[in-house]
């Protein structure tokens, strides 16, 4: 248990000190949110004039940009501790309500999506590793490689094109049809999963081609065990060494990768989002850098931090249940 | 919202067997029903899609796609200042009488006429408008309108310092100065605070103006999105539902000129890039949108039948230059510059139609110039025709010099390097300040140019951080378009422009100026501030402007468009948000807008909604359903 509780408590602190680093990370870059909503009232045409512009956006702060970095610092933590984020300064909307509207999209499209490339990365990796040496081995690797390397913003691309403009088979934006009112419908429901189709995609064909040459590589290596020739040796089936033997003790490592990974889920991706103008999390990352909103960026890195140091938490727990061989405090 | 059932297939009715029968007849019976069963099944996607059609009525829709964020920034409460309703608004609220820049007149909207009296703006109002939640229309909303534009600071205020109700439908306005600007200002004011929605602010206002930063920070709070919450407004289009993707909006049957609106929806669907919106065009999926594109996409588009209109509009792009920057305040390098650009290459670079190099290096839109400058004042100005020799000897003159490998610099040996910064997401805009950099370079100025991302360049131009920056400025009237180039926008502070310089041998006072013009009257008078202030500019070169920019719109073959030579349709501020206006609403300005009409369309072209996918996999689940019925009757034959 004592080994549980340093772990809390280097978890808090890597909580707490990503909080300060992000807190000032983000007013180091160029630029600040008065003067991009300056810009914004200015361009859009709702300012007439630059003094205009600067009243209201003097109005609108909801942080006071006079007040020293140390207050603000304090002021941000204190309302951390009593759960209040602050405003968006770019919708006037508290953080929370953003992070609470957006992040359900954001999970329900990252963990299908990381449940489906984990699943198929694994067992393709097996099977790869399981036929080394063979053409299809060959033309897997590479065209996995390939796969693996094209960025998910532009998978993306790729498959909205030719999904939504090719071949019109998806819809091109949103998280479900604008004229189904939301609800426990059949209608909805169905609407909910064809409009996350593609995002799905976009992450699944991006990823899953990591998971598959990682458990490859670790699988290859299994093979080459002693109890691996024995198990052989024993006559059991091709399909028991294959899941029982081999996938079982080559996941381990990619176990912590794949904790590791629910806890970046939460981030989104603002480049896939933004595509398929789909209302998550990432697309408000997106929106809030360039509107160098403060109170949102914070709110978005609290909750990524906090999201994917406690996932390091649950695998270096869960890591010591499912492999016997490693023992807290060891 | 849109009656979404689809129509149910009566494939359940049970059928009763009459009883006792002979074994043949069964069998007879079964493989009538089997032959039956499968005929419907093979059918029923057919008989769902029929059922679903006349179930349907087939409004007509208006697609059109837009930049504009939708939630959270776009609840309905114009006066939130994050609560911007863009488009959304054109069609929603009307103005007083919106100003055509194309025709230089006003057409009347809420208002019917306006007259001055004095120093007061008479404005009589339509008597039979209704706000869309039923309430009627009076001066009373149109009050309450102004007196929440005043708690908010909004700009009409400074030309205006009263605003009073003379009966229901009258209201008049103090003006102070300014009579054309206040009278384009006000008239132009969009009408959105119905005072019996806005009540407790107008009045919390009244009783206690000194509270004016508080209601103003609860007007920020109020959220309405829906009539029913205060949504209202009195345009021929009521807010349906918006996601963040999309905004429907229905025809108001209470508008006052219901009879004249030919679409029953407008469905805006978000463009988060051009080359998304370039999307809703090839797969036919928006009717009107205004993504900027290459000459390329532009070719793709109009080959695939896609209708790309240009406009004229009042965007004019510079570069602008720092006087803070010891070398770019001196006024002589700043025309070797200018001589040192070959705008039409400039311009090239992008390969985007919608640029065309500037001829007279004003700030003046080419919009504008025929009314305001006549063709002798136009060529009595210095054209900075390219000219790199001509440059280079201002250089020399300067005292500037060359090293050995051609690149210019200080009297004292050290080499001239200037930044340029731009915006990076705008590929056009790249593409053309990459190119200045490069002609730059070739007359010996190193310039480095810097993309970055829209906050950084609007920091460095708030801060003076840089030696050059692109920026654009337009207009919306011609008094307006010297003003804000030179005034409004803040250059003077941003790029350090100084305010008096020298002129025709002694000292200009340009902030005297610009308090000398604003108490022109006559548009007569004007015009002479405006040739004025385009000859010091042009001498002066604050900053270097280089191209005029057109909109650039897309149209779909549901709809016609109007023709190039319409005036009053041919300039952005009027296109870019009211042409939709005129597409459902013909005549609302009282032009002649005959072209203005939907065409036949083949019916599968013009369902709204679409047939959803949905009821392709009822239908197959149907057919997969109806032939497991079929496999297990014919099996029980045997």
């Amino acid at each position: 248990m004592k080994w549980i509780y340093r772990r809390l408590i280097i978890a808090f602190l890597s909580i707490l000190i990503t909080v300060l680093l992000t807190f000032f990370l983000i007013r180091l870059m160029p630029g600040n949110p008065m003067d991009a909503f300056i810009q914004v009232l200015i361009r859009s045409g709702r300012a007439r004039t630059r003094e205009e512009a600067l009243q209201r956006a003097k109005s609108l702060m909801p942080l006071n940009m006079d007040d020293p970095l140390w207050k603000q610092l304090i002021d941000y933590i204190l309302g951390v501790l009593r759960g209040d984020l602050g405003r968006s300064i770019s919708s006037f909307t508290p953080v929370t309500e953003i992070i609470i509207q957006s992040l359900p999209w954001t999970v329900f499209v990252s963990s299908f999506a990381l449940a489906i490339s984990f699943s198929i990365g694994t067992v393709l990796g097996l099977v790869l590793a399981y036929k080394r040496g063979s053409k299809f081995e060959g033309f897997s690797v590479a065209t996995l490689t390939i796969f693996g390397a094209i960025p998910n913003y532009i998978m993306a691309l790729i498959l909205f094109y030719v999904f939504t403009v090719v071949y019109p088979i998806f819809p091109m934006r949103g998280a479900y049809d604008s004229t189904i009112k939301p609800g426990l419908s059949f209608d909805f429901i169905l609407s909910v999963f064809r409009h996350a189709i593609l995002p799905i995609a976009s992450y699944v064909l991006t990823d899953f081609s990591g998971w598959a040459l990682g458990i490859r590589a670790m699988a290859t290596t299994i093979l080459g065990e002693d109890y691996i020739t024995v198990a052989k040796a024993r006559g059991l089936r091709e399909s028991r060494i294959v899941t029982n033997y081999v996938g079982r003790n080559s996941i381990l490592p990619q176990f912590t990768g794949l904790v590791l990974s629910i806890g970046f889920m939460f981030g989104g991706s603002p480049l896939v989002e933004t595509i398929f103008t789909y209302p998550g999390i990432g697309r408000f990352f997106a929106s809030a850098v360039s509107a160098r909103d403060y109170p949102l960026l914070q709110g978005l890195f609290l909750m990524l931090s906090t999201t994917v140091i406690s996932a390091n938490l649950v695998a270096d727990i869960l890591y010591t249940r499912i492999d016997p061989r490693v023992r807290m405090g060891d | 919202m849109f009656d979404k059932t689809v129509g149910s297939n009566s494939i359940s009715k049970a059928y009763i067997f009459p009883n006792p029968l002979p074994f043949t007849e069964v069998k007879d019976m079964r493989s009538r029903i089997c032959v039956l069963l499968v005929i419907l099944a093979l059918m029923s996607p057919m008989l769902l899609n029929f059922s679903y059609a006349q179930e349907i009525k087939r409004p007509v829709v208006f697609v059109y796609s837009m930049e504009a964020n939708f939630r959270p920034e776009g609840h309905f409460n114009s006066f939130s200042d994050t609560g911007y309703i863009g488009h959304a608004g054109v069609n929603m609220f009307d103005q007083l009488a919106p100003h055509i820049l194309g025709t230089s007149q006003y057409y009347p909207e809420l208002a019917t006429e306006w007259t001055y009296d004095g120093d007061w703006l008479v404005v009589k109002l339509r008597n039979d408008v209704k706000w869309h939640d039923g309430q009627p229309f009076t001066s009373r909303d149109v009050w309450s309108t102004f007196m929440l534009a005043k708690i908010k600071g909004y700009s009409v205020w400074i030309v205006m310092d009263d605003v009073q109700i003379v009966d229901d439908y009258t209201v008049k306005f103090h003006v102070t100065g300014l009579k054309d600007l206040a009278q384009n200002w006000i008239l132009s004011t969009y009408i959105t605070g119905p005072y019996h929605v806005y009540k407790k602010y107008v009045d919390d206002y009244i009783a206690h103006p000194e509270n004016v930063d508080t209601i103003g920070m609860e007007l920020n709070s109020f959220t309405p999105r829906t009539v029913e919450e205060g949504a209202v407004g009195t345009g021929p289009f009521m807010v349906v539902n918006m996601t963040e993707s999309d905004l429907w909006m229905k025809k108001f049957d209470g508008f006052y000129a219901a009879d004249k609106i030919l679409i029953d929806y407008i469905h805006g669907i978000k463009e988060p890039s051009n080359e998304i919106g370039w999307s809703y065009f090839f797969s036919n999926t928006a009717d009107w949108g205004e993504p900027f594109s290459p000459v390329p996409v532009a070719e793709a588009l109009s080959e695939q039948g896609v209708k790309v209109l240009f406009s004229k509009s009042t965007r004019h792009d510079f570069i602008i230059l720092n006087h803070r920057n010891p070398l770019l305040a001196n006024k002589l390098f700043r025309q070797a510059i200018a001589y040192s650009i070959n705008r039409t290459e400039l311009v090239l670079a992008a390969n985007y139609p919608v640029f065309h190099p500037v001829e007279y290096v004003i700030p003046c839109s080419g919009f504008y110039m025929s009314n305001w400058l006549d063709k002798a004042f136009l060529d009595s100005l210095n054209k900075y025709e390219y000219n790199p020799e001509k440059a280079k000897s201002l250089f020399t003159q300067l005292g500037l010099k060359y090293n050995e490998k051609g690149q210019l610099m200080y009297p004292n040996g050290t080499l001239i390097t200037l930044y340029a910064k731009f915006p990076a997401p705008w590929t056009d805009i790249a593409l053309i300040m990459q190119n200045l950099a490069t002609q730059l370079n070739r007359v010996g100025i190193t310039v480095i140019p810097l993309a970055l991302d829209w906050a950084t360049v609007t920091n460095s131009e708030l801060t003076g951080d840089f030696d050059i920056v692109w920026d654009a400025i337009g207009g919306d009237h011609p008094f307006l378009q010297g003003f804000d180039s030179t005034v409004g926008y803040g250059f003077p502070t941003y790029a350090a422009f100084p305010h008096v310089i020298e002129w025709q041998g002694g000292e200009f006072n340009l902030t005297q100026f610009f308090i000398d013009w604003g108490k022109a009257k006559s548009v007569d008078e004007q015009k002479t501030y405006v040739r004025q202030l385009m000859s010091i500019y042009n001498d002066y070169l604050f900053a270097i402007p280089f191209a005029d920019v057109d909109a650039q719109f897309y149209g779909s073959q549901r709809f016609i468009y109007p023709p190039s030579y319409d005036e009053a349709w041919m300039c952005t501020d009027y296109a870019r948000g009211i042409i939709i206006g005129q597409i459902i609403f013909p005549g609302k300005f009282t032009l002649n807008m005959s072209y203005w009409k939907v065409q036949e369309v083949p019916k599968e072209e013009v369902t709204q909604p679409q047939t959803p996918f949905e009821t392709y996999l009822i239908a197959i689940l149907a057919v997969i359903i109806v032939v497991l019925i079929a496999v297990i009757l014919l099996r029980r034959r045997k």
